[in-house]
């Protein structure tokens, strides 16, 4: 009922009163005339039975059932749905009967409890009896006795039983008919109030069903309905309404569509660009290279794209905070924005990286603009409280040709070839070549750390160390450490094992491993296996094992809040004296996770562990950080010693890293000592202990371990 | 004391004198219409004629009290077998002349009551031999057998009327009726020899409840019935021979006049002296006989009486 349109709620309405009045109509008549009916049939074969009993007395009394048979036969014949027509007399013997008998049971029945009807499926037995009639033969009947009392106690004899079985089939027929007809009139009369009511509902209904369109179509978005203002009354009022309602909405709409539109344009603009510096981002950036990749392998059209990567600007955004940083990449997409052709594209693609589409352009113009671009920046200088820093920018260069299936192909190459520029020494243009060198180089190392997982199988890497040898024979007694015998000093180094079992030196995977965040599981496995060498050479001879092993901790694992639970954990499992382990952090990465290294720092020095702070000298602030770090010793900067005995710069900042050093009771260790007049040099400053290649080659802890072995027989 | 008793049994006497009656008292057992139709004509008859002292009274039965009143009369009529009974129990000195009653009663109440003919007599419901068999005759010509059912209580009559007819040419069969269940077989029996049926008064056999039967069974053997009484002729009988209760009326108040006069004993019990015919002309047509008409059977009849009485 609820979900009916009008016009049916009209036909409804104009039906149902219709229905019921002919249902309650329909009811009341045929419930009489049945009833009428079926006491006609009632009265008509009581009269038959009535009217044949007295006909029938002489027969019975004079025993004629010839006379009965034709009385019966005769009844039988002229009345209508007489089905059978019976005599017996009072002793229940059937005289006569035409039709079909009825059962003796039956009439046995209907005798004992003097039924004057009997009502069966198909017809109804009326029984009448049948009586001996008196006639009035004497003049003065009334004086005689005799006569007197029989009249006074008549009760008349009976002699017989008459039996009439009235069948009701016609009259079920006639009334099924009667049904029929009546039903079929209702039915009409339904049709025609059905149809009276429509047409009458047609002037309601028709206003309302143009509203209710109306509205359909202003549902689907059609908001420019409006309906004829025709009616009257309430529906006048309706369709004003409407109108009204519609042309607001029309022009609530066109305001939401307007804003809509500007939000989805700024969506848009959001989605292509980058917050940050407004350049195009990097998902808009590869759908434009896509574009001209499909253009390059469709249309043999040349294209250059060009892989930006910032020099320095690590060291901008370390020393001087993130928004230093991100201050630098804005003024350096402004830089580069406004030497763009009306068709290049500038990207930033993330970081310090951006993306550069030279669309139909030679190589010989990109090596052009490239050139511009690296004089751009080279010249820029960026301060940032009251600090000025030069930056430069390495590029990766690749020429868009068919050669290359996807977009992640061509991306990946400039990358390499932008590896290569960096490798190469920073602020230089590399033009990607699959045969070039550095290009090669930088694809190994890339391959070399592809197998490297979470968990890093025993047989990808192996340990080697590097004696770290005392180059005075009074050196100066560690902080908190009682004066010992001479100590066996190792720097631990770690090679990788390719797939065919060549060694690959650190240099080659490293930058891979930290760009993509291999070095904390690296770190772990390395220190792991150190404390397993550890562990065997002190279980080779505990009492003589003097060695100190020192592990090489890269920047990224200072971060990593679980390190220092983990190097409890190892110390707790090997049982390794702390004192024994010296743990290396670069100058950069300490500075870089300045807090994180103070607190792993204090935290490792309280269970006896030693530090040294590697490659010191190569930052920009060595010294001002030093008094930060609690170390042990100072490895200077290979770079200043191994031109030492010819340079005397590097010797006097040799001199002067190890003047600062002791004097902060630091021990110092120089690397790169590959020559004998090197090590004089450093004897000469004083330097207390030096590493090379010159003093020690690099052997595998396995031999370490053997060697100790074969010096401490069990 | 003594004069007290004396008084008390003149008064008695007195009393019962002041209670004499010397008119004639018909005595009725109940206001049937018949009995109603026999007063007024009675007091018609008397009214009529000019030479009449006698008073009249008429007593219903169930006032038995009033009876009394009936003693001493001049005549007492007694309207059917119950009211004669009573009245036979009145002073033999009151004469009792019984109306509508059977001959068989009228003969049982006599010998009961001990009178005599000098003080009871009776009209006699049976009408006299020589005029029923000439009605016979008049009515069905050709008839030569008339078969009766009789009983009892009619068989004297019958037998009469036989012996009668036979003189006059006419066979009766009598056929005796004495288990009621035979009606319709010795009926059947009779009507296959027999050219009509005589029916006479006799409650045993022509009742009401056996009247259908036996004129259904007679029209059913197309033979005629013939009958005593106007209602059996209307019920479905061919004719009849009856004296109606004015007719009775008129012969008792000649009698009562003729005892008066005469101051003699009552009459001896006398067949009906008049009389009347019916034919029913439906059952005629029906039978397809021809009968005379009434009147010129009545006046046949009377005039065969009037030879006789001559």
């Amino acid at each position: 009922m609820n979900n009916i349109g009008i016009k049916a709620r009209v036909i409804f309405l104009g039906t149902v009163p219709a229905l019921l009045f002919a249902i309650i109509l329909i009811g009341y008549i045929i419930s009489n005339i049945f009833g009428i009916l079926n006491q006609s049939l009632v009265d008509r074969g009581k009269i038959i039975a009535t009217q044949l009993a007295p006909a029938a007395e002489y027969g019975v009394i004079s025993g004629n059932r010839q006379m009965l048979q034709k009385l019966v036969q005769q009844a039988l014949d002229n009345e209508q749905d007489l089905k059978t027509v019976m005599v017996v007399d009072n002793q229940g013997l059937v005289l006569a009967y035409s039709g079909q008998a009825i059962p003796e049971t039956l009439i046995s029945k209907i005798m004992q409890e003097n039924l004057p009807e009997y009502k069966q499926a198909r017809g109804i037995i009326f029984s009448a009896p049948i009586h001996r009639s008196l006639v009035e033969i004497d003049d003065f009947s009334s004086q005689e006795e005799n006569t007197q009392q029989l009249k006074k106690d008549f009760s008349p004899e009976k002699i017989g039983q008459i039996y009439v079985e009235l069948s009701n089939q016609g009259l079920q027929s006639y009334k099924l008919v009667f049904v029929v007809k009546i039903a079929s009139i209702a039915l009409l009369g339904l049709l025609l109030s059905g149809w009276l009511a429509w047409r009458i509902g047609r002037n309601i209904t028709q206003p309302i069903q143009e509203i209710a369109r109306a509205v359909n179509k202003v549902r689907e978005g059609v908001l420019s309905q409006t309906l004829v203002e025709n009616s009257s009354g309430e529906l006048k009022t309706l369709q004003k309404g409407f109108n009204s309602m519609s042309a607001s909405l029309k022009h609530a709409y066109d305001v939401m569509q307007d804003k809509i539109n500007d939000a989805t344009s700024m969506l848009r603009h959001q989605a292509q660009h980058d917050d940050l510096t407004g350049l195009i981002n990097r998902r808009e950036f590869e759908v434009r290279l896509e574009r001209c990749l499909k253009t390059a392998k469709e249309n043999n059209a040349k294209h250059v794209f060009c892989f930006l990567d910032l020099d320095q600007f690590k060291l901008v955004n370390d020393t001087s905070g993130h928004i230093a940083g991100d201050e630098l990449l804005k003024q350096v997409s402004v830089l580069l924005a406004i030497r763009m052709r009306e068709r290049d594209t500038l990207a930033r693609l993330g970081g310090d990286e951006f993306g550069l589409l030279l669309e139909n352009c030679t190589q010989k113009e990109a090596d052009q603009i490239c050139s511009a671009i690296q004089r751009i920046i080279r010249d820029f200088r960026y301060s940032h409280d009251d600090k000025i820093f030069n930056i430069g920018v390495s590029i990766g260069m690749v020429v868009i040709d068919d050669h290359f299936d996807s977009v992640s192909e061509v991306v990946h190459a400039a990358d390499m070839a932008c590896m290569a520029a960096k490798k190469a020494g920073r602020n230089q243009t590399v033009l990607f070549n699959a045969g070039d060198v550095e290009v090669v180089e930088q694809k190994n190392a890339v391959e070399a750390i592809a197998d490297i997982t979470d968990e890093i199988d025993d047989d990808q890497f192996m340990l080697y160390c590097q004696a770290i040898v005392p180059l005075t024979p009074n050196l100066p007694h560690l902080p908190n450490m009682p004066a010992i015998p001479q100590q066996h000093h190792y720097e631990i180094l770690l090679r990788k094992v390719d797939l065919d079992g060549k060694i690959i030196l650190p240099t080659t995977f490293i930058p891979s491993a930290e760009r993509y965040h291999l070095m904390p599981n690296i770190d772990r496995w390395v220190i792991k296996n150190a404390f397993i060498a550890y562990r065997k050479l002190l279980d080779i001879d505990y009492e003589h094992c003097n060695y100190i092993f020192s592990i090489n901790l890269s920047g990224t694992s200072l971060g990593d809040q679980s390190l220092l639970p983990f190097i409890r954990e190892q110390f707790a499992k090997y049982a390794i004296p702390p004192a024994s382990i010296c743990f290396e952090i670069t100058e950069t990465a300490a500075i870089v996770n300045l807090k994180n290294t103070i607190l792993l720092f204090n935290s490792l020095r309280e269970i006896g562990c030693k530090f040294a702070l590697d490659d010191f000298g190569s930052g920009m602030s060595s010294f001002m950080y030093l008094k930060n770090f609690d170390v042990d010793y100072l490895k200077i900067d290979g770079a200043f010693v191994k031109e030492i005995h010819q340079n005397r710069i590097d010797h006097a900042m040799v001199r002067s890293i190890h003047n600062v050093a002791e004097s902060m009771n630091i021990k110092t260790v120089a690397e790169f000592v590959e020559s004998d007049a090197i090590l004089k040099q450093l004897e000469i400053i004083g330097v207390h202990y030096g590493q090379g290649l010159h003093l020690g080659l690099p052997i595998t802890v396995k031999e370490l371990i053997q060697q100790y072995a074969e010096l401490h027989p069990r | 004391m003594w004069f007290a008793c004396c008084f008390f049994a003149v008064m008695c006497l007195f009393s019962e004198v002041a209670l004499a009656y010397t008119g004639v008292t018909i005595v009725m057992s109940s206001k049937t219409e018949a009995n109603l139709a026999f007063v007024e004509q009675f007091k018609t008859e008397l009214a009529g004629n000019e030479n009449n002292t006698l008073n009249l009274k008429v007593i219903e039965l169930p006032a038995r009290k009033r009876l009394v009143v009936a003693e001493n009369s001049e005549l007492v009529i007694a309207l059917g077998a119950k009211a004669l009974e009573a009245a036979s129990k009145l002073s033999h000195t009151t004469p009792v002349l019984a109306v509508h009653t059977p001959s068989l009663a009228y003969e049982q109440i006599l010998e009961k009551s001990r009178r005599d003919a000098s003080n009871m007599s009776m009209i006699m419901q049976n009408q006299p031999y020589a005029r029923q068999i000439n009605f016979i005759q008049l009515v069905l010509p050709a008839a030569k057998n008339i078969g009766s059912l009789v009983n009892g209580n009619s068989q004297t009559y019958a037998e009469q009327l036989k012996t009668q007819a036979d003189k006059k040419g006419l066979n009766v069969q009598l056929t005796h009726l004495n288990d009621p269940s035979m009606l319709i077989p010795e009926l059947k029996t009779l009507l296959e020899a027999n050219d009509a049926l005589l029916a006479i008064p006799d409650t045993a056999v022509y009742k009401p409840d056996t009247a259908q039967s036996i004129l259904m069974t007679s029209y059913q053997f197309k033979k005629p019935v013939l009958c005593y009484s106007l209602s059996y002729a209307k019920a479905g009988a061919l004719a009849a021979l009856y004296s109606s209760s004015r007719h009775l009326a008129k012969q008792a108040a000649e009698i009562a006049q003729q005892s008066q006069n005469a101051e003699s004993a009552l009459p001896l019990p006398q067949a009906p002296k008049y009389f009347s015919v019916y034919v029913n002309r439906q059952v005629a047509r029906l039978l397809n006989i021809e009968v005379n008409k009434d009147v010129a059977i009545f006046q046949e009849l009377i005039a065969t009486d009037n030879l006789q009485n001559e």
